[in-house]
């Protein structure tokens, strides 16, 4: 069993949780998605970011505008449609009752040991 | 010291180095040929691209004057190489529109459509039309057993007598779809490293070695059949190691011919990003395109404006609405979409003209060597025309430089487009100027020859005797002029109302008298 797998497995699976929460607060851009990944502390590359969005564009779950910068290229603004806000609200819901059962069963380990103690 | 070029990307004027540029096509051939598995993968690439543009532009408005290599490697490590997420877009991917699946139904529109084409892949057997030569039997059948078509069909061609009727039998009762292949390595043609139809490129991609030596391979039978059918001494040593007899050297020719002619038929051509992965394995493909520079200045160039051209049309049809994929299923489209008959009949075509081409040269080749020999066989007559001492001397001047420059061209061009050499101007104008001094004298000796024709000095004496005209039967030339087929009319005036009896023994030379 590898813990960089391990690890990496356990990333992805909220990766999308944390890019459509991103996104569902106004409309972003790759880079600022990017950005605001990094500055949780949370590790993603672009290579991995932009077949994501990608999908979940196909899949309708996001819609986006083309605007203009001015410090290069024009830029793809995402934002969620109907289809994806009802999706976001599911995954957030699951992703609170994995949190807090995570939780408890992790605090649980913790107590047993106490107990052993 | 390095050379900044300046590019043209994605709508962005780019000063850049160029290794950096190098390094940067690379880089976004790699994630096309990664993403061209991903439906929208054209539409990925150009949105990181896009990102890439804007990176490059952030680094130039904080003063630097160029992109550098190290910029470039920066951005890349930024956004990652397709190894770095190789995984983790193949996990994200199934078993995540999987669990999608498992609680809303309706936001999986990808599982219809990987699912079911997964299971026909393995578990049916099916005619498949995405890579069809004739009815997509030997393709489909080499889908189901997991193995690459193009033995498949070498099968099929050599038992065609039996398995004719499998054959037919298989196109009728078998269902057409459109598979996609599993990803084992295939033989393509390679029209990126080809000298005739690929073959010999696609079967050192598929067996990893360099391409010189299949090409040595179809090529040391033909050359050693074309030495012992011209049967003249090529070289000294050809008395010490005898050249194979020519039967047996055209069963193997014949036979080495027809396993070209054969692969060429049955391997399709690698023509899009997606095949060429298949043709070298993903690994390799990626690691070539990465790996390999190419030295010519001039074709960089040449590809980096057609890249931006490209991209500039990419983005304005990205712009206007928003098309998936265009090129991808276009390129789908005519894959699928030509007729697997017509195809073959061009091949046909191509294999006559070729070999009907290749037969032409042969033979010339042949005749020009040939005569060159014969030239020799034909010494003593050589001495009637021309005369020993600087006429001599041209003839043999202008011999070599007419016949063996041409030859040694041919072999050069040969051995030239096999190895990749470069090209050398120079030389090559050399040989044309020696090529045409040859011409030139060749020209001046044969108006020298023929203003020998004219014969002067000759004598013939004629005997008059009273009304008796006695004509001898032969003239003598000067022996220094030699024996050229010189001929003399003789015309002889009489007075009008005089009549002339001629002996018949003259018939034979009054063929065209005319008589006034």
């Amino acid at each position: 069993m590898n813990i960089e797998n391990t690890q990496s497995q356990m990333r992805k699976g909220v990766l999308e949780y944390c890019v459509l929460s991103i996104i569902k607060r106004g409309e972003a851009y790759p880079g600022d998605i990017i950005d605001e990944m990094k500055n949780a502390g949370l590790q993603l590359l672009e290579g991995t970011l932009y077949p994501l969005l990608n999908r979940l564009k196909n899949a309708g779950i996001l819609t986006y505008r083309w605007v203009e910068s001015s410090s290069g290229p024009p830029r793809k603004y995402f934002s969620l449609t109907k289809k994806g806000e009802k999706f976001y609200d599911l995954l957030e819901a699951t992703w609170n009752e994995l949190a807090k059962g995570v939780e408890a069963v992790t605090q649980g380990v913790g107590k047993e040991e106490e107990k052993e103690k | 010291m390095k050379k900044v070029i300046s590019i043209n990307f994605q709508g962005q004027v780019i000063a850049i180095e160029e290794t950096a540029f190098e390094i940067l096509t690379q880089y976004v051939e790699s994630l096309k040929s990664y993403f061209s598995h991903e439906e929208g993968g054209d539409e990925i690439v150009n949105d990181i691209e896009n990102r890439i543009a804007e990176l490059f532009g952030n680094r130039l408005k904080h003063g630097i004057n160029c992109i550098t290599d190290e910029d470039v490697e920066a951005i890349i490590a930024g956004i990652g190489k397709p190894e770095d997420f190789d995984t983790e877009y193949e996990e994200t991917a199934h078993p995540g529109t999987g669990d999608k699946n498992a609680q809303q139904p309706h936001f999986s529109s990808e599982l219809p459509k990987n699912q079911p084409a997964e299971e026909k892949q393995s578990r049916s057997l099916r005619r498949d039309t995405n890579n069809k030569m004739i009815a997509g039997v030997c393709s489909g059948l080499a889908n189901y057993f997991k193995i690459d078509p193009a033995w498949m069909r070498l099968i099929f061609v050599l038992f065609f007598s039996v398995l004719f009727w499998v054959y037919v039998v298989l196109w009728i009762v078998l269902k057409a779809e459109p598979l996609d292949w599993n990803g084992i390595k295939r033989l393509y043609r390679n029209p990126g490293d080809r000298v005739l139809g690929g073959v010999c490129g696609g079967l050192a991609a598929y067996f990893k070695i360099d391409s010189w030596i299949p090409r040595l391979i179809f090529l040391i039978p033909l050359l050693l059949n074309f030495m012992a059918i011209s049967s003249f001494p090529f070289f000294i040593w050809d008395k010490f190691f005898p050249i194979p007899h020519a039967d047996w050297n055209i069963k193997i020719d014949g036979g080495i011919l027809l396993v070209y002619i054969i692969l060429w038929i049955i391997t399709p051509q690698a023509k899009t990003v997606k095949q060429k992965l298949e043709m070298m394995g993903e690994e390799e493909y990626i690691k070539s395109i990465r790996e390999t520079v190419s030295d010519n200045v001039a074709s960089v160039k040449n590809k980096a404006e057609n890249k931006a051209e490209n991209k500039a049309e990419n983005k304005i049809g990205n712009k206007t609405e928003n098309p998936q994929n265009v090129d991808f299923s276009e390129s789908a489209v005519n894959s699928s979409g030509r007729s697997g008959c017509v195809n073959t009949l061009i091949l046909l075509i191509k294999i006559v003209f070729f070999a009907a081409a290749g037969f032409f040269v042969l033979i010339l080749a042949a005749v020009a060597v040939g005569l060159l020999f014969a030239g020799f066989e034909l010494m003593p007559l050589k001495s009637l025309f021309i005369d020993s001492g600087y006429e001599n001397t041209l003839l043999w001047l202008s011999l070599i430089l007419v016949l063996v420059i041409p030859i040694v061209a041919i072999i050069t061009w040969i051995a030239r487009r096999m190895m990749k050499a470069k090209f050398r101007p120079l030389i090559g104008i050399f040989a044309l100027i020696l090529w045409i001094l040859g011409i030139i004298m060749a020209g001046a000796l044969a108006m020298k020859v023929g203003e020998k024709f004219n014969v002067t000095g000759f004598s013939y004496p004629f005997v008059q005797r009273d009304s008796l005209l006695l004509l001898p039967e032969f003239f003598s030339v000067p022996i220094e002029q030699g024996y050229r087929n010189q001929q003399l009319s003789i015309e002889i005036t009489v007075p009008t109302g005089k009549t002339v009896e001629i002996d018949k023994s003259f018939n034979a030379y009054l063929k065209d008298v005319p008589l006034h």
